[in-house]
């Protein structure tokens, strides 16, 4: 257990995305990462030279230290920069927590965090070369969402068509996010007569592989209003669990129900207060479990949440108006980020056509990751 | 003739296995596995035991898709959660069944059997374990 330590405010003062896609291999790791830092310097309202620490995240590039590649394009000025923070599809979620922390305690005011990945095609296994699994077909990672779903469906008695709706509501809320991979509607009955890919998953409930990123500055509250003039949104909470042995009994994720009681506490809110939520749906059944388990919802109800609409822009928690994972797209690496990039737009009013109405205040992220980590982050906008 | 993963699976060279495993001291769960500590409640006071060669499906999924460029197994093909009977829980491939045209359901008896997954370079064989439905 951490202790606790009085920390100061932190904010996210910029966000910068280079959309998701396929993008051809000339246009590199560097390419994307360094237009997402680009935007998020200038969104920022800072010079690259106010930066005082630099992180970088990703996890399938072939390259040792790929950030300080990203990172040099902008010129070195003797500050430390981490040329990756791996944590699976956490990763830059992972970096963030850390920044918050460097932050908070007073180490530093200005940190710069981002994520970017271009992947390969086909499905995201254990990446162990030589092992039983290999040779097993085991350890796909649709295959432990496959399980989810089917242990999900038998104890809560949910069909697969509620889990399915996932997908056409995140894919409707994609069509309408100029970053998203996906700019595709697809009715339920295309979600369910997709190709199977995991059973009872569908192709259309499974997450793609994507290139793509995403960068964020961060920065100590009491400084930030030198740089913008823009709504200034607090990371109020961050948190960073991991599954323990004795989780398997339950269905919901505990990793992620006990980093939301610690984010949610940190933050001083309650699930109520959340007005939207950006959640990890690498397959359509994690954002229904995933939703319970931050509280948004009872237990067992997520499935009926997203059959009455709740989880639409419009509804009662909009719940992944990005498109998710599913519809936006998921390089691991820019994922977490990414999705505190989203929210923070919402937050602010800046998010165009997908934005939840209602002049959001509290929004919450959650980004889960091979390994059984699970980070939540609750942000409020200060006025 | 050995395997593939010694924490685990101990193979004879007659062709007999032992699947190994730990029984916490401290909590009482059952693990499968070897570990250097009670994987429940870090505990180091647990004995290593023997697992049944049985078991019965906690969960299953039926796989369309290769997992990697290299396999050379079926397709489709499952995936099952095999629980011992003293609780210890593994996954495996549910082999020698076509999932088309047989009830795969959980709860189903399954027993452990070896396959060969490789040959070293001297030709000797690496085996895994796998799980066939019981008749
Ligand atoms: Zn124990």
């Amino acid at each position: 257990m951490a202790k606790k330590v009085k920390m100061r405010d932190v904010v996210v003062l910029g966000v910068g995305l280079h959309p998701f896609g396929r993008f051809p291999p000339e246009k590199t790791y560097i390419d994307l990462a360094k237009e997402a830092v680009s935007k998020a310097i200038k969104d920022a309202g800072i010079k690259w030279h106010d930066v005082q620490v630099a992180m970088y995240s990703h996890v399938r590039e072939q390259a040792s230290s790929a950030g300080l590649l990203v990172f040099q394009e902008f010129g070195s000025h003797g500050i430390p920069m981490i040329g990756n923070i791996e944590n699976a599809c956490s990763s830059s979620s992972t970096a963030v927590w850390l920044a918050t922390r460097l932050i908070g305690t007073g180490l530093y005011d200005i940190i710069l965090v981002a994520g970017a990945e271009k992947m390969p095609r086909g499905p995201l296994t254990s990446p162990l070369r030589y092992s039983p699994e290999r040779y097993l077909g085991t350890g796909v990672m649709m295959g432990l969402y496959a399980f989810m779903a089917r242990r999900y469906m038998r104890e809560y008695g949910a069909p697969i068509e509620a889990i399915a709706q996932v997908s056409v509501k995140n894919h409707k809320n994609g069509a309408i996010n100029p970053y998203a991979q996906y700019k595709k509607v697809f009715t339920l009955e295309e979600v369910l007569n997709s190709r199977m890919i995991a059973d009872p998953l569908t192709l259309y409930q499974c997450c793609p592989t994507s290139d793509g990123a995403a960068a964020l500055v961060l920065c100590a509250a009491d400084i930030a209003s030198k740089y913008t003039s823009k709504p200034l949104v607090k990371i109020a909470g961050s948190a960073l669990h991991i599954q323990k042995y004795s989780d398997r009994k339950k269905c919901i994720p505990q990793n992620t129900v006990r980093a939301a009681e610690e984010a949610y506490e940190q933050a001083g809110v309650s699930p109520k207060d959340v007005r939207l939520a950006e959640v990890h749906d690498a397959a359509t059944i994690g954002e229904i479990v995933q939703i319970e388990a931050l509280g948004l919802c009872p237990e067992g109800e997520g499935w009926k949440y997203t059959m009455q609409g709740k989880t639409e822009i419009t509804g009662t928690i909009p719940v992944n108006p990005s498109g998710g994972l599913q519809a936006q797209g998921h390089p691991l690496g820019a994922t977490g980020a990414r999705q505190i990039a989203e929210i923070t737009l919402h937050l602010r009013g800046e998010a165009g056509e997908r934005q939840v109405p209602g002049n959001p205040k509290v929004g919450v992220t959650e980004c889960a990751g091979f390994g059984g980590v699970s980070t939540v982050h609750v942000l409020v906008r200060q006025d | 003739m050995k395997s593939f993963k010694n924490s685990e699976l101990k193979v004879m060279p007659s062709g007999d296995f032992q699947l190994l495993g730990i029984r916490c001291k401290s909590c009482g769960e059952a693990i499968f596995g070897l570990h250097p500590l009670c994987l429940n409640c870090s505990s180091s006071d647990y004995e290593q035991i023997t697992l049944e060669n049985r078991g019965k499906i906690r969960n299953y999924t039926i796989l369309h898709v290769p997992p990697h460029q290299d396999w050379k197994g079926p397709v489709p093909y499952v995936v099952t959660e095999i629980e011992f009977p003293n609780g210890a829980v593994t996954t495996t491939q549910l082999v020698d069944i076509d999932p088309a045209n047989t009830r795969i359901d959980i709860g189903m008896p399954v027993q452990i059997e070896l396959r060969e997954a490789d040959r070293d370079d001297d030709g000797e064989s690496i085996m895994i374990y796998v799980a066939k439905l019981l008749a």
